[in-house]
């Protein structure tokens, strides 16, 4: 009898625990902890140091959202995702933003049930190819070998490029930005292609920058932001204006900070007056 | 006995389900039966419920959109206009490839292996030793990361076999390995017979008439040396026969290729890459290599045991019936420990064929890739995807283990 309320208990918390993700911000709230899917290592967007310390563009959009929901911005479990499991991580609830320098789509908007919440750069898909290789155009690129990080936008605009302009290239898929860095410099490729961006703090990486140069053409336009799950307003909002006030005014490094709610008007935090004021 | 028949006769209780012997275990079939759909509806009903919760459908719409990215290996006319469910099929047929050629060598290296490891001479039986033991104790994502890494690090740039490069191409200038692929001649035909299109790709009719040549000639040889068999049964002589079996394998073959105008297309090197031969890629290359040696390993050892489990009197006993080894071997000993062979044969070939979806390791776009890598990913459908891959590698297993279980059937022991 004991036995089976035990069960009868386990399966209904079960039950429950399936439905349960109703609000995220009451889960940050109760775990204390910000989960924040970053891409695995590109300088500039997310990166961390010798020390493990996560430091970049969309890192300071984990740390500011903590920061407005927990009042601590070291609050954060970095999650590294790579472009192919980023959108499952988010869908699953294994996060709870995605700011990973992900292209906002229409497909990614509607069919995967994402919400962008914002801009925080505008990119565009270019190509990096070694300077000794001659080639000073994009479209000097037919039947060239170029890897390419599967599940991205940049691997759908790259087989348009090519199919435009009536020329044929051998993709090399590779899964992240450190694997196409090395297979690119071990000549695995002759061009890599990615976010002009991510090119460019790829190639400040290199060891010799100056001998590979980042082609003029620029192939598509990359709106990048940080995502939430589609459905949940609350924290769409929340995430949405820790965007605009960071691009407001940059974020300072240190003061004291209070959870969201708590009305705190002085020591000039943009952040906070626009996240408070609601007169207009 | 009469006195248990004739017990007094009893109306059905409840509890006879329980304490009666006859009915017990078809009361725990069904208990068991029931909790086990329970289980199952639960399931369903809670991936169903969370879906909608996330406002997702079920359904494999996304199968007819167009795909829109490219696939570096296809057997088959693709490219990013064809439709998601044309990326699946190219994904399948590559891994089908692999699986295919990775069974033949890990097939021909395990039984050569295998049989050169109870060889006499210390020297090669210790060799074999040395090549079972590391491949089969190692990951085979290892191997394959290892062997990709061979390739590409130490291979020279297709860039290096230009004029006053460091590189050269081997065989006569007809093979070049790479750092990316392995360029070799492509064969082309001066007679082409065309392709037949059956709906979904086309085949190449040169391939059916060589393959159709091939099978005709071995027939042949097949009924030539039953003949001799015969023969041999009724008058005690066995006619020579070799110079037939020779001419019926090679001829037709070489026949129908010299008809059809068979020539090779030599690579070469125009711009980036290599052009006018087949570019067989690192990916591949690597994938096939390390899955065929890791299987081969297994074979071999296999092989060994069913050589071992024939017992030694067999070969003794053909020894004093005057037949040398070679023949005792083809005779005797092979036809018995191939009933020992088969099976266990049998899951080393599923297990080749399901390692094959490690090629995301090496970016080799087979099913994995395509319909569960970037499918997958564009599309957003993880569960339709998952499901649509584990339903085809379940019928491509079972494919694969009903044909070798017929031909298991075949060389069995017959028990008259």
């Amino acid at each position: 009898m004991k036995k089976s309320v035990f069960f009868g208990t386990l399966a209904t918390a079960g039950l429950v625990a399936g439905f349960a993700a109703a609000s995220t911000l009451d889960d940050v709230k109760a775990r204390g902890e910000l989960n924040c899917g970053v891409n695995t290592g590109l300088v500039g967007f997310a990166a961390p140091d010798a020390n493990g310390n996560w430091s970049g563009f969309d890192v300071a959009i984990c740390k500011a959202v903590a920061a407005a929901v927990l009042g601590d911005p070291s609050k954060v479990k970095y999650v590294p995702t790579s472009g192919q499991t980023r959108f499952t991580a988010l869908a699953s609830g294994e996060v709870d933003v995605l700011a990973r320098n992900s292209t906002w789509t229409f497909l990614r908007d509607n069919d995967l049930k994402l919400d962008f919440v914002g801009v925080n750069y505008y990119d565009g898909q270019g190509f990096m190819v070694p300077k000794a290789l001659g080639v000073s155009s994009a479209k000097e690129l037919d039947g060239a070998t170029i890897c390419i990080q599967t599940g991205t936008t940049t691997e759908l605009n790259l087989a348009d490029f090519f199919k435009a302009n009536n020329m044929t290239y051998q993709p090399i898929a590779i899964d992240s930005n450190a694997e196409g860095e090395q297979q690119y410099l071990a000549g695995a490729c002759d061009a890599y292609t990615t976010d002009a961006s991510g090119l460019a703090a790829t190639r400040a990486a290199f060891a010799n920058p100056a001998d590979h140069i980042i082609l003029p053409e620029i192939i598509s336009k990359e709106p990048l932001g940080p995502a939430v799950r589609h459905g949940d307003n609350q924290w769409g909002d929340i995430v949405r204006w820790t965007l605009n006030a960071l691009i407001g005014r940059p974020w300072p490094d240190d003061g004291p900070r209070q959870p969201l709610g708590k009305t705190r008007h002085s020591g000039g935090w943009q952040l906070r007056r626009n996240l408070c004021r609601n007169d207009r | 006995m009469a006195i248990a028949s004739d017990a007094p006769k009893q109306s059905f209780r409840l509890s006879q389900l329980l304490y009666d012997t006859r009915y017990r275990s078809t009361t725990i079939q069904v208990v068991v039966l029931m909790l086990f759909m329970a289980v199952a509806a639960w399931l369903v009903d809670n991936t169903i419920t969370n879906l909608a919760a996330r406002g997702k459908d079920f359904n494999f719409g996304f199968l007819g959109i167009r795909a829109g990215y490219d696939i570096g290996q296809r057997l088959i006319a693709y490219d990013s206009d064809s439709t998601h469910a044309r990326a699946m099929l190219v994904g399948l047929l590559n891994t089908l490839l692999v699986a295919f050629l990775g069974c033949i060598v890990a097939t021909v290296v395990g039984v050569f292996v295998g049989v050169l490891r109870l060889s006499k001479n210390w020297l090669v039986s210790r060799l074999m030793t040395v090549y079972v033991e590391i491949f089969r104790n190692v990951p085979v994502l290892l191997w394959i990361l290892i062997i990709y890494a061979v390739f590409t690090e130490a291979a020279p740039l297709p860039n290096a076999f230009r004029e006053g490069g460091a590189a050269s191409m081997i065989l006569f200038d007809t093979v070049a390995v790479t750092n990316r692929y392995t360029a070799v001649p492509d064969p082309l035909f001066y007679r082409s017979l065309g392709n037949i299109d059956i709906g979904i790709f086309l085949i190449s009719s040169d391939l059916l008439a060589i393959i159709a040549a091939v099978v005709a000639g071995w027939y042949a040889n097949r009924l030539v040396l039953r003949r001799a068999t015969a023969v041999q049964n009724a008058t005690g002589l066995r006619p020579v026969t070799w110079w037939k079996t020779l001419a019926l394998l090679i001829l037709p073959g070489v026949l129908t290729l010299w008809a059809l105008g068979f020539h090779l297309g030599y690579p070469s090197l125009r711009g980036f890459n290599f052009t006018g031969g087949i570019n067989v890629s690192n990916s591949f290359m690597a994938l096939w290599l390390a899955l065929s040696l890791y299987t081969g390993a297994f074979i071999a050892e296999i092989v060994r045991a069913g050589v071992l489990a024939v017992s030694h009197g067999q070969t003794e006993a053909a020894y004093a019936l005057g037949l040398r080894p070679g023949r005792t071997m083809n005779l005797v000993i092979l036809p018995q420990a191939l009933r020992v062979i088969i099976p266990p044969l049998i899951s080393q070939f599923l297990n080749l064929t399901k390692n094959s979806s490690l090629a995301i390791a090496t970016g080799y776009l087979d099913l994995r890739g395509t319909l569960g890598g970037i499918t997958l990913n564009q599309t957003g459908r993880e569960l339709e995807t998952v499901l649509l891959m584990m339903l085809i590698y379940l019928v491509l297993s079972l494919l694969i283990s009903g044909a070798m279980n017929i031909y298991n059937a075949s060389v069995k022991l017959k028990e008259r």
